[in-house]
């Protein structure tokens, strides 16, 4: 069971990808009229680049879910010291870093098609990017911290996670649809909805995917730094 | 096409009734024999018919913004299909998506590989020194 | 608590004041730090007042995070930081003593380097000086009490002296965006004090979330 869990997730995905692509492109076409007394264009879907936001939406509700699961699990790891929250915590985290790269270029390349600009300092770019700091800062500290990695690392992500919604105050206006029940994710009509959540709940299960992979990567790491102190304990190895 | 003939004639007819007349290079020729003040007198005529009626004139600029308009709502519209079919910036998020993706499997995997024959070159080792012990 | 956490201040700055190490090759850092900038950056009277107070936020975060580093290099040296830790007085004592120490310590290297900048920059930082030491006092205890929690838990880490910073400036970005809105408002061509204020009580609020979030933290992060 455990050993078929990620070939299925993965198959899952990789069916969940080639249906919303198929959602994305064909399914949802664009639409929109103009209103001619106006001059304003009117419609669903106005524009192709548009196409680019059922990606980039769901790759960052996956980075913050990663991101929330990470700190609870650092906080339930400097609680309880059990190792399997550190190595939920520092899978989560570690897999959201590609995400979260994910968020910030599909992102800066649809503000090019969009505003015209490939970066803005506007608060939920800025704010996601200091995110992402933070996360490759969490990486950097696993990697090289040593044997009190663990805890700096724990630390790092709860001290974080207060940190990230300062910034989101701080710096200048909005230039993404609104936040909250105007949000994305609820101001989406028709056609749009079906297609943003196959979209995100594709990338969820890629997401779930990769976190069992990477976690199952870390035992191995451990399964290796005990099969090593026996080895020294039987001179094999020095 | 008729429009355009109809806008200029009734081009002409504006320039008339502004009472410019006389210097108006399509203005009619006077018939010969006709006076200048006859001439005059007839243009008058036509001015006042044609500013008899106040919506003439309004009518007439109506006609011409309109199809003002409509060149400039074709320029935007010409415009926002660009926008709207550009299809460069889509293909550059998915493939920048693709690209991270891939890059991140390949880590993961190369990792495991590297976990994988290091755990079994260790088994090997301590079993073989197991054996001798 | 209040008065072991003041006896461990004051043991820390006792040690400093003895030595003078941190103060005087920090201080000393700081001043080179506003020689390189005057070279750096185009030193007329209008774009020093862009520049100015990136260059007081971006030093105070220089020299505190070395500051910070060396100072529990210290506690690591003997290991007295175990021997802090296993002594009869609570924890957070130790935490909240070495944060109003560390404190402390940037406030004195500021002292030396925000006069250097008015100074050699012709910087007008001190138009509004009660406004200016507030917002430079909130940041300096901000570094000093985020600082104190990392530095105490790299103790033990390897190649600490580059995971501090890697660790703090993420987290200390907010602090840092804030300090510098609140003195650009300060030494602007008009000056606005409201939009300074507003600033103020931003860093107020930060050090106010990180020094809870520590007092929180700070046990479970530092125990092996």
């Amino acid at each position: 069971m455990n050993k078929l869990l990620v070939p299925i997730l993965s198959v899952l995905a990789a069916i969940g990808f080639a249906v919303s692509v198929y959602l994305v492109f064909f399914y949802t076409p664009l639409d929109f009229t103009i209103d001619h007394d106006s001059g304003r264009l009117v419609g669903t879907s106005l524009f192709f680049n548009e196409t680019i936001m059922y990606f980039h939406v769901a790759h960052a509700f996956v980075l913050f879910t990663a991101v929330f699961i990470g700190g609870i699990a650092s906080i339930l790891y400097l609680w309880k010291r059990k190792p399997v929250w550190d190595d939920l915590a520092a899978a989560t985290i570690e897999i959201s870093v590609a995400f979260g790269a994910v968020v910030l270029v599909t992102g800066s390349i649809w503000a090019k098609a969009a505003w015209d600009v490939w970066w803005q300092w506007e608060p939920r770019l800025t704010m996601s990017l200091l995110l992402w700091l933070i996360l490759v800062g969490y990486v950097l500290v696993r990697k090289f911290a040593g044997p009190s990695a663990d805890r700096v690392a724990a630390g790092m992500a709860i001290f974080g996670m207060v940190g990230v919604p300062f910034i989101y105050t701080m710096v200048g206006q909005d230039s993404h649809p609104g936040s909250g029940a105007n949000g994305v994710a609820f101001t989406l009509k028709g056609r749009m909805v079906v297609t943003f959540w196959v979209a995100v709940a594709t990338f969820m299960i890629w997401f779930v995917a990769l976190v069992i992979t990477r976690v199952q990567g870390t035992r191995a790491e451990r399964e290796v730094r005990e099969l090593r102190e026996r080895a020294l304990d039987l001179g094999v190895i020095e | 096409m008729n429009k355009i003939v109809l806008i200029l004639v009734l081009l002409c007819g504006l320039a008339s009734a502004d009472g410019s007349g006389s210097g108006s290079a399509v203005a009619p020729a006077a018939p010969p024999g006709a006076t200048a003040a006859q001439v005059a007198a007839l243009e008058q005529t036509c001015a006042d018919a044609m500013n008899a009626d106040p919506n003439f004139a309004k009518s007439i600029e109506l006609t011409i913004n309109k199809q003002l308009d409509q060149q400039t709502i074709d320029a935007h519209v010409d415009a926002l299909h660009h926008i709207q079919k550009n299809e460069n910036h889509v293909i550059y998020a998915y493939a920048a998506m693709w690209v991270i993706a891939a890059l991140l499997l390949v880590f993961l995997f190369l990792r495991q590989q590297a976990l994988k024959t290091e755990i079994a070159a260790l088994k090997r080792d301590l079993s073989r020194a197991e054996d001798k012990a | 608590m209040l008065r072991h956490a003041l006896r461990i201040a004051w043991k820390d700055l006792r040690i400093e004041l003895r030595s003078k190490e941190i103060f005087m090759t920090m201080a000393f850092f700081g001043a080179l730090l506003v020689v390189i900038y005057s070279f750096a950056f185009p030193n007329n009277p209008a774009a020093v007042r862009g520049s100015v107070p990136g260059m007081l936020w971006v030093s105070l975060a220089f020299t505190g995070t070395i500051a910070l580093g060396r100072a529990f290099d210290r506690e690591r040296e003997n290991d007295t930081m175990r021997a802090l830790l296993l002594a009869p007085v609570p924890r957070l004592a130790v935490f909240v003593g070495k944060a109003i120490a560390m404190a402390a310590l940037i406030l004195c290297v500021a002292v030396i380097v925000v006069p250097l900048l008015a100074l050699w920059l012709n910087a007008p930082l001190f138009d509004y000086p009660l406004e200016l030491v507030v917002s430079v006092a909130a940041g300096s205890l901000g570094i000093a009490v985020v600082g104190s929690v990392f530095a105490a838990t790299l103790l033990k880490a390897r190649s600490r002296d580059v995971l501090l910073p890697v660790v703090l400036y993420p987290i200390l970005l907010p602090l840092f965006v804030a300090g510098t809105k609140c003195t650009e408002a300060l030494v602007a061509v008009h000056p606005n004090l409201e939009v300074a204020h507003y600033w103020m009580g931003f860093l107020g609020i930060y050090d106010a979330a990180f020094l809870v979030l520590s007092l929180w933290v700070f046990e479970s992060l530092v125990i092996e």
